[in-house]
């Protein structure tokens, strides 16, 4: 293709593909950073240390909701433009690595297009901003320009704890006798050390958070790398695409020796030591941690795809429909998010107030509802139950209290006291809900007249319901 | 733990071992195209290229039932 028409309908079409769900409802993440990003900032630093990030990606996002709300579009904005600033990097640093004009096309092709790229670039959460700064790093390392390594570093250290996991590979490879190499590798240690006080002071709440999958096979690498091209969990072309991946992966390792030392590094270093500390420590390895990598990995697999022309007809053949069919899924099929909330949103105005049973619940509706009366069931400190920190929840606001003492009572609010009559009840078990909350919900449903409103999720692995919650009630009394 | 929670677990090993599989069969089939004489070359191309096509099918298939 000629010179001027690649790059416009590339990223034209990568921006189309991007803004096509970027009003979506927010998930249970995001709202919980657009939350973060809504709270007072002494508030903000309280709740962030009591979770297991940093706190610079609120703060922006904080600076953001100052400027242009807490909605969706503007609580996705920084990622949007990560990731499409992502696509002429993913260029950059192939040339800068000796990849033909070709391959480094190719590179940002499968940037501009890869389902998993096409997610996080529209997710309010730090993933596409670390992909960028650690990007950033590298082109900084490759082409000699210390002062953005050192910037790409430091933004990827501020940004998440993993963040060292993906530098250090890439600067150890990169080592070179340079006064200016251990110059600026100096300044991002010193840099980093307030950050490392506060990702040590943080790492003790990460015992406990069962929602990443204990290690327990090395499918589970592969299933990893397929992740990051194809993300789709729900995707119904898994074999089709584990397969390509498969063969991908197979190529890179028999051309290895071919290969650029830095992209080999800035992959399989973050994933073999993430598979190491899942190990050893607690498990770290899911496939949004290894975003950063994902770079790396379209370059290794642009090079050995540009390698023969065969190899380019082969894998180009095989790839295609497998991702037109994927787009096309992602598309229809929302990318995997949940419109339901939108729709829920309407049936909840009619309530006296909601009782929650669940954290994520009681997260998303007090984002989405945030003039309702909501209650939420005490988490207490079970270690299943450990997906915020008393501490955040506390910061959040969320009221935690018993629903028999309040189920007839009289809420004062800012608009008058409000009977709480109408109970929406709202219960969302997943594989992290605490056995005492299950029991609870169990006891509830059968101790008081209930009417089911809406069954919202119910699998082997979730069950999910609104159902409405008519307590007899002989007092008032109020609460404040 | 709770049910959800080893349903859950289930799933995830499920998952794990089919990519251990997958990754098993593209290695088998690659080692089948560089070893094989030229005939076999062509039959492992068509053989992938028709996994790939079935399975693609199949999967799309799915999504309309």
């Amino acid at each position: 293709m000629k010179n001027r028409f690649f790059w416009p309908l590339l990223l034209g079409v990568a921006l189309l593909l991007r803004l096509w769900q970027i009003t979506a409802a927010l998930w249970y993440d995001e709202v919980f950073s657009a939350l973060m990003a809504g709270l007072p900032l002494p508030l903000l630093l309280e709740a962030a240390a009591g979770d297991v990030h940093p706190p610079t990606y609120y703060l922006l996002l904080s600076a953001i909701g100052m400027v242009a709300g807490a909605g969706e579009i503007a609580m996705r904005l920084p990622s949007l433009l990560a990731s499409m600033a992502l696509i002429p990097l993913a260029y950059r640093l192939a040339r800068s690595l000796r990849a033909n004009t070709t391959t480094a096309r190719l590179v940002a092709l499968i940037t501009a297009l890869a389902p998993y790229q096409l997610y996080y670039s529209i997710e309010a959460r730090s993933y596409a901003l670390l992909s960028l700064a650690v990007g950033l790093a590298a082109l900084g390392l490759v082409e000699r320009r210390y002062w953005l390594a050192v910037a790409g570093s430091l933004i990827a250290l501020y940004l998440h704890n993993t963040g060292g996991v993906f530098l250090a590979p890439l600067w150890l490879v990169s080592l070179r006798n340079e006064r200016r190499y251990w110059l600026a590798g100096a300044v991002v240690a010193v840099g980093y050390l307030p950050g490392l006080w506060w990702a040590v002071a943080q790492a003790g709440h990460i015992t406990g958070n069962y929602w990443v999958p204990p290690l327990t096979s090395p499918g589970r690498l592969v299933a990893t790398l397929d992740d990051m091209v194809w993300f789709f969990p729900k995707s119904p072309y898994v074999f089709a695409s584990s397969l390509v991946t498969g063969l991908l992966l197979l190529l890179i390792l028999l051309d290895a020796r071919r290969l650029p030392r830095l992209a080999l590094a800035a992959l399989f270093g973050p994933l073999l030591l993430l598979a190491l500390a899942s190990i050893v420590w607690q498990p770290l390895l899911i496939s949004r941690v290894m975003a950063p990598a994902a770079l790396f990995l379209y370059i290794l697999a642009g090079w050995v795809i540009n390698r023969s022309p065969t190899r380019r007809w082969a894998l180009g053949l095989l790839a295609a429909p497998v991702l037109l069919a994927t787009l096309a899924g992602m598309i229809t099929w929302q990318l995997g998010r949940d419109p339901v909330d939108r729709e829920l949103a309407a049936e909840l105005r009619q309530y006296d107030g909601i009782y929650h049973s669940s954290v994520g619940g009681a997260v998303m509706w007090r984002y989405y509802l945030p003039d309702t009366p909501q209650f939420l069931y005490p988490q207490g400190d079970t270690e299943l139950a450990a997906t915020l920190s008393p501490q955040t929840r506390q910061a959040l606001g969320l009221y935690e209290i018993d629903l028999g003492l309040i189920k007839c009572a009289t809420v004062a609010t800012p608009a008058g006291n409000i009977p709480m009559r109408r109970w929406a009840f709202l219960y969302f078990h997943n594989p992290v809900t605490a056995p005492d909350e299950i029991e609870f919900v169990a006891s509830t449903l059968q101790n008081y007249p209930t009417r089911p409103i809406a069954d919202l999720r119910h699998d082997d692995t979730t069950a999910a319901a609104l159902v409405e919650l008519t307590p007899e009630c002989d007092h008032a009394a109020i609460y404040h | 733990m709770t049910e959800y929670y080893l349903a859950w677990l289930q799933l995830i090993n499920t998952r794990d071992q089919f990519y251990l599989l997958a990754l098993l069969l593209v290695a088998a089939g690659l080692v089948w195209y560089k070893l094989g004489p030229l005939h076999h070359k062509f039959a492992a191309t068509y053989i992938g290229g028709g996994v790939l096509l079935v399975s693609g099918l199949v999967g799309w298939g799915a999504t309309l039932v």
